[in-house]
């Protein structure tokens, strides 16, 4: 599971957002705000990684359990799905 | 490069950057409505010219200009102003923003700095390379904490241009701006 390429979390003003950058504007106009979960799992992704990954840095961050975290794992993955951020 | 792009592009390494807007100036001060089209940004400026008559002035329709100088914000008429061309070549204070959303009652909630940033983003130019994004996310970053932003549901009627003036004089001026 890998994220495109150019494609660049930064914080501004307080808020997570994920903006494209260079030539992944042709296909990823928008851009998408992320809470500090959202942006520790974006960063996990980064760096390369499998559901079990994600699922993992959750529960080392939060308090929850490994049920609830992999059903957040989900979410975020289907939000950047819906987002055309995932190079699959 | 479409000219306007190009403008837009080039004024990011000058504290300046497009807001998808139109723009109001009234005592001295701008007012920006901004939102996605249909949303009536338009509909509203009007509204205040129809509430305020001469006093309220739309003079960018589209897409003004605004710019962090060292003093402080200011908004700008630029030639791309729209398809009526309300345009006038003026530079005026910046003192606060709406962002307008569909709804039935006349409604205004102040944005934390951390809201208002999705709302600016999806208002501004974007096919950015690196460096120039990174410019624009440092305007937006300064522009969403120095500028009171608010959310704006309204009707077309008198009330709602009240609503929304004295909303944001009143920011403005504890703001000092």
């Amino acid at each position: 599971m890998k994220l495109k390429k150019d494609l660049v979390l930064r914080q501004v003003a307080g808020s997570w957002v994920v903006v494209a950058v260079g030539p992944a504007c042709v296909s990823f106009d928008g851009m998408l705000t992320l809470n500090d979960s959202g942006a520790l799992l974006w960063r996990t992704l980064s760096g390369g990684t499998n559901r079990a990954g994600l699922t993992a840095a959750l529960t080392a961050e939060y308090e929850v359990t490994a049920e609830e975290a992999g059903r957040d794992v989900d979410k975020f993955l289907e939000t950047l799905r819906q987002a055309g951020c995932l190079a699959e | 490069m479409e000219s306007g792009f190009r403008f837009y592009w080039s004024i990011l390494f000058h504290g300046g950057m497009m807001l998808h807007a139109s723009a109001a100036a009234m005592g001295g001060r701008a007012y920006l409505f901004s939102g996605q089209c249909g949303m009536g940004k338009s509909t509203h400026a009007r509204l205040w010219q129809s509430v305020y008559g001469a006093a309220a002035q739309v003079f960018n329709d589209d897409k003004p200009a605004l710019r962090r100088l060292e003093d402080r914000w200011y908004a700008y008429g630029t030639p791309w102003c729209g398809k009526d061309g309300i345009n006038q070549n003026k530079k005026v204070p910046l003192a606060g923003i709406c962002f307008l959303k569909r709804g039935e009652e006349n409604a205004i909630r102040r944005l934390t700095p951390t809201e208002s940033v999705g709302h600016i983003l999806a208002q501004t130019t974007y096919r950015l390379e690196a460096d120039s994004m990174d410019l624009l996310l440092g305007h937006v970053d300064a522009l969403a904490r120095e500028i009171p932003i608010f959310e704006l549901t309204s009707r077309p009627e008198e009330a709602a241009a009240r609503l929304s003036y004295e909303t944001m004089r009143r920011a403005a001026e504890e703001a000092g701006l």
